[in-house]
């Protein structure tokens, strides 16, 4: 009996003072390669959110899943402060890693008069244009929580689905949880911290990824057979953003 | 100045006319709310606009309606509260003052997940491109569309790679017009009327055998936009040199596709040394036939005697002339009813030319003589090839599949010798009838489970008829009257066979195939040698070594087991032949039962490092080509025959094959195969300076190894990659001369070189390439060696997107020949014109006008030097438009 009291004590103890919302959405996109379908995780609190990928391919249950996270299985990783409001963004290159510091985007979003039911909630429609994609989305307002999926923010609702007009990128909501016991990963928040010698600005990130993929262009072409014709399209067209106005 | 002053004021009017509603949030604890949801419903529960609440707490939205209004304000974990606001008149400020909203108590904060099932599902093995999203307008084909599609790679020729797997089908609403032959479909075919690319992989022929048979192949499905369906189009090219050289080629395509009918009609024509045969020699030599789904491996016909030689040292349009013209038609036809009817049928007539001239040395045993010969080969083919088809899908798991192929070739030679100064002629006259017929069954017994049931039958007739004026019957008859030499041969094959397969699926990584079947076949072969004075009265001679008459039946009864398991870094793969024959030679009877194994073992060392290796031992049998008796003239002063039985030959093949590396930046691969003939047919030769006489023999324990490997880094300060070729031939072999003792030779090639190619995103790219052969020939009584160089280099220039410059240049040095090098130089501009849907070319071929080029070959008792002829120097200008 005061075991259970004692348990019940802590279990109001972590609810109190650790709860954060906890969305889940399976993000499906063409790499260029093939389509891919990440299961990621959008996790936090009112004071930072983070936005990561985790495939649980053993189906154990979330809270487990959680403990085993590795950062090497996880190559979506951004951490929102807040605080501050900044982006922090992963990205891997063959001889680095980085993380792109930004500014919090402001996205404009124009709100559609249709409505749809996703899981329940009641979503209105908003439309944008973000770093060269069109997007509409749908948003729950009776979930306060402006942001979404990636780093989509700055609609009065939670995003619980949006598609680019090309149909490259997707993401739809597979679960709500607002009140969670969940952790962010530990070693999903130290990660942030710890590398602080690889934050660079993240128009320099842009840029070295866009060089990355020139310098993949060329390996590509000069790796084909004699005579292959090559026809250019746009280096970045797969990725989530074509183009990096700077503000 | 003026107009921006309207502007402000244009814009300052428009704020004022706007309503402004401002406030200030607060928690139960008189704390500002941060990032409080603000939003402005109307009447019909639409947002009229949001805005969030600042640090302080305070947020202001503006409006340009009127009307009632509700303000909603939200944030996480506090209660919502719902404000109603009146605006009355535009540009109202609304202070709507302090707000409380209360937080959510603990006990209402329940952890509720909802789920949901994501209605967007990927088909596991199809990857979908939109066709327009990728088009830029400078396509002229779905070729140059495939081109820039991720991961996709066109070679020279047409052929389609995806992640570097060669395409085995392009399809256009998933009717298969062209098999292998797809490139006529996607040169062809105007890119415009694509939808949607989808690739296909681990792609089953036969949709029954979806994830059940183990495949890797690679299809790509074309689908039509809505308005281009039905609709007729197509491309036609026109090109062609000055009036002097005349030289020339045309095509047309024309199809028309709805989901339910395809149509495709093609014609070609040109003597450019262009083969247009490439694109339906699929239908001629199919080989794509999958195992299970065909019967009869070794049924590809026989040539007793060959009267034309190709030159195959060459690339066509270097050494071919010729005039050849094709017409091909292709239906399909989807019914209703789940019937399918394919009809297919091929008209060509092809003119080949190749003018060599030779010089034999001849060395052995005191023996020598010299031969020198000049050579017109000629030959006029035509071929007509129907084929129809016949497919049913009953339920969803059994389909029932016939078809029929006929097909007649009527070969005309006439050719020019001159041997050491004397004129021959030779006139020949070859026709092949051919028909087969295969039915084949599946059913599909579960997710895991299918037989497939098979059954071909064929025919061919293949007669012969040649006249040749020369001088050799006098050496052989002693009757110098003797001048025309004419045979007839006549050969025939009927196949009989049937095939059953069980395919199991037994999981993801392993499957299991049994075969059981039967094949019969009976062949006959006869041949006969007349002799005619100059004025065609026929001089009677024993001609009893001179006549054939070979009749080989056989039956072969055999089960066959393929296991092929992947456990985690291992890959297996194993195979169990076992075949029960029995033959009937003219009346001697044979039987025997024979095993084959082949296994291959791969094991993934590391990432990007991989080891293979594979064996086997089969028997492959001697044909009637090698069995008959008696001789055959074989043309060309050379006569052949056999001293062998019916006989299995096995033999042992070996292999090891490693990578390591990634292939775009640093990658290292070496293949090493060897290969050991038990049993091996050879030749005994009876020399002499005006004729030979072959003659098959067997000889045993031969050995041959062969090695490539390659070297490849990208250099990143020329944005280019290199490689470093190396390849080794060494075999040996046994041949006779004059009845003697065998004679051992071993010849061995040694290539080394290097590539390089550039990668650059500019307009400039270039290829450069070197490479050396050593080839040297030691046998127990003569050896000799030589040294061939190649080099080349190509540069690519686009001016613009829709104009561009192709340049070849090669050089070559044969080793051992008077000829000190060769050099080409081709030029090809090309220039789109967009607006037009048509591109104009310019090709300049053989810019340098290089006549002819030499090689030189060796034998264990000869040397000889071959001087080939050459398409001269010649400027074609053409038109490809598209409709």
């Amino acid at each position: 009996m005061r075991n259970i009291f004692l348990f019940g004590l802590f279990f109001s103890f972590t609810v109190l003072f650790s709860q954060n919302f906890v969305f889940e959405y399976e993000e499906k996109f063409y790499d260029g390669d093939r389509s891919v379908i990440n299961n990621t995780f959008l996790i936090g609190n009112d004071k930072e959110i983070f936005y990561f990928n985790y495939n649980n391919d053993k189906l154990i249950s979330l809270e487990e899943a959680f403990e085993n996270y590795t950062t090497n299985k996880s190559p979506i990783k951004i951490r929102f402060s807040l605080v501050e409001k900044k982006i922090y963004d992963y990205r891997y290159f063959p001889e680095n890693f980085y993380i792109g510091l930004e500014d919090l985007p402001h996205i404009s979003w124009l709100i559609g008069k249709e409505t749809k039911i996703i899981l329940g909630y009641l979503c209105y429609n908003a439309t944008t244009t973000f770093r060269g994609r069109k997007y509409m989305a749908w948003f729950a307002k009776e979930i306060p929580i402006s942001y979404g999926p990636w780093k989509f923010n700055g609609l009065p609702g939670l995003i619980l689905e949006i598609q680019d007009s090309e149909n490259y990128f997707w993401y739809g909501i597979k679960s709500i949880n607002l009140e969670s016991r969940l952790q962010v990963p530990a070693k999903l928040s130290s990660f942030f911290y710890e590398n602080s010698k690889n934050y660079i600005p993240y128009h320099e990130l842009f840029n070295k990824e866009t060089n990355f993929l020139l310098d993949l262009r060329s390996k590509v072409r000069s790796n084909a057979p004699s005579g292959t014709k090559f026809i250019d399209s746009d280096i970045r067209i797969f990725l989530k953003e074509k183009i990096l106005v700077l503000p | 100045m003026k107009q921006l002053c309207l502007l402000f004021l244009i814009f300052f009017l428009k704020i004022s006319a706007q309503t402004e509603i401002k406030g200030i949030i607060f928690s139960d604890n008189n704390s500002p709310v941060n990032r409080a949801n603000i939003i402005l419903l109307n009447t019909q529960n639409e947002i009229e606009t949001f805005g969030f609440s600042d640090k302080a707490g305070s947020f202001s939205v503006s409006t340009d309606k009127v009307g009632k209004f509700i303000l909603q304000i939200t944030s996480l974990n506090f209660h919502p509260k719902n404000i109603e606001i009146n605006i009355d008149y535009k540009g109202r400020k609304i202070d709507v003052g302090k707000i409380g909203i209360s937080k959510l108590k603990e006990h209402e904060i329940k952890e509720v997940v909802i789920t949901r099932q994501n209605p967007i599902k990927i088909k596991k093995d199809t990857v979908e491109y939109t066709a327009d999203k990728f088009a830029t307008g400078t396509e002229m084909n779905v070729e140059d569309l495939l081109k820039k599609l991720p991961g996709v790679k066109v070679d020279n020729e047409g052929k389609i790679k995806v992640d570097d797997k060669e395409v085995e089908r392009v399809m256009i609403e998933n009717d298969d017009l062209f098999e292998r032959g797809y490139q006529t479909l996607t040169q062809n075919m105007p890119s415009k009327s694509l939808e949607k690319v989808q690739v296909l992989k681990n792609y089953s022929k036969n949709k029954l055998l979806k994830n059940i048979e183990n495949s890797e192949s690679i299809a790509i499905n074309l689908t039509l936009k809505e308005e281009a369906k039905g609709k007729w189009f197509g491309n036609i090219l026109l090109a062609s040199t000055s009036y002097k050289e005349n030289m020339r080629q045309g095509k047309l395509n024309i199809m028309n596709f709805t989901k339910r009918k395809k149509l495709y009609f093609l014609y070609n024509q040109n003597n450019l040394g262009l083969n247009e045969m490439k694109g339906v020699e699929y239908l001629i030599n199919p080989s794509s036939d999958k195992d299970v789904e065909n019967v009869g491996g070794n049924l590809q016909t026989l040539s007793i005697v060959n009267l034309h030689r190709k030159n195959l040292q060459f690339e066509d349009n270097r050494t071919n002339f010729n005039n050849d013209k094709l017409g091909s038609f292709s239906y399909i036809y989807n019914f209703q009813n789940n019937w399918k009817i394919k009809m297919v049928s091929i008209f060509n007539e092809i003119e080949n030319r190749n003018y060599i001239t030779s010089v034999y040395k001849y060395n052995f045993q005191n023996i020598t003589f010299t031969n020198i010969e000049n050579n017109t080969w000629k030959q006029n083919n035509r071929n007509i090839v129907g084929k129809l088809e016949l497919s049913k899908d009953f339920t969803k798991s059994s389909n029932l599949l016939f078809y029929n192929k006929t097909s007649s070739l009527k070969e005309k030679n006439d050719n020019d010798f001159v041997f050491n100064d004397q004129f021959n002629e030779q006139y020949g006259e070859n026709k092949l009838f051919a028909t087969e017929s295969k039915l084949v069954y599946t059913k599909k017994i579960d997710s895991s489970k299918a037989i497939v049931a098979v059954a071909k039958h064929l025919f061919q007739n293949r007669p012969y008829n040649f006249y040749d004026e020369n001088n050799i019957f006098q050496f052989i008859t002693g009757n110098s009257d003797v001048q025309k030499i004419n045979q007839q041969i006549h050969s025939k094959m009927s196949f009989a066979g049937g095939k059953i397969s069980y395919l199991k699926k037994i999981d993801e990584d392993k499957n299991l195939e049994i075969q059981f079947g039967n094949e019969y076949k009976k062949e006959n072969l006869s041949s006969e040698i007349k002799l005619f004075n100059l004025q065609d009265q026929q001089y009677l001679f024993d001609n009893s070594e001179f006549i054939n008459s070979l009749n080989l039946e056989q039956n072969k009864l055999y089960a066959q087991l393929k296991y092929n398991s992947k456990i985690k870094k291992w890959k297996y793969d194993f195979g169990l032949l076992t075949e029960f024959i029995s033959s009937k030679n003219n009346k001697q009877f044979q039987k025997g039962l024979f095993v084959s194994p082949n296994f291959s073992l791969g094991y993934e060392l590391g990432r990007n490092q991989n080891i293979n290796l594979f064996g086997s031992r089969k028997f492959s049998e001697t044909r009637l080509n090698n069995l008959f008796q008696n001789y055959i003239y074989q043309g060309n002063r050379s006569f052949h025959k056999s001293n062998l039985n019916f006989e299995m030959l096995p033999d042992i093949n070996l292999g090891l094959s490693y990578n390591i590396g990634d292939e775009l930046s640093k990658s290292f691969r070496i293949n090493i195969h060897y290969l050991k003939n038990e049993k091996m047919i050879a030749n005994n030769t009876f020399i002499n300076p005006n004729y030979n006489f072959n003659q098959s023999i067997l000889v045993k324990n031969n050995h041959s190894f062969f090695s490539n490997l390659e070297a490849r880094k990208y250099l990143k300060f020329l944005k280019s990659r290199f490689s470093l070729l190396g390849n080794i031939m060494i075999s040996s072999y046994q041949n006779s001369i004059n009845n003697q003792p065998l004679i051992k030779t071993k010849f061995s090639n040694y290539k080394i070189g290097f590539e390089m190619k550039s990668g650059w995103l500019k307009k400039i790219n270039y290829e450069l390439g070197y490479d050396w052969t050593f080839n040297k020939m030691i046998s127990e009584i003569n050896m000799n060696d030589y040294t061939d160089h190649k080099v080349f280099f190509n540069l690519y220039y686009n001016f613009t997107d829709n104009f561009r410059w192709e340049s070849k240049l090669e050089y070559y040095q044969f080793g051992n020949t008077s000829q000190k090098t060769t050099q080409f130089l081709d030029v090809k501009i090309d220039y789109i014109l967009k607006d037009y849907k048509m591109n104009l070319f310019l090709k300049g071929n053989n810019l340098l006008n290089s006549n002819t080029i030499q090689r030189y070959s060796v034998t264990n008792v000869s040397e000889s030097v071959y001087t080939q002829r050459l398409l001269p120097l010649h400027v074609v200008f053409g038109i490809n438009k598209n409709f």
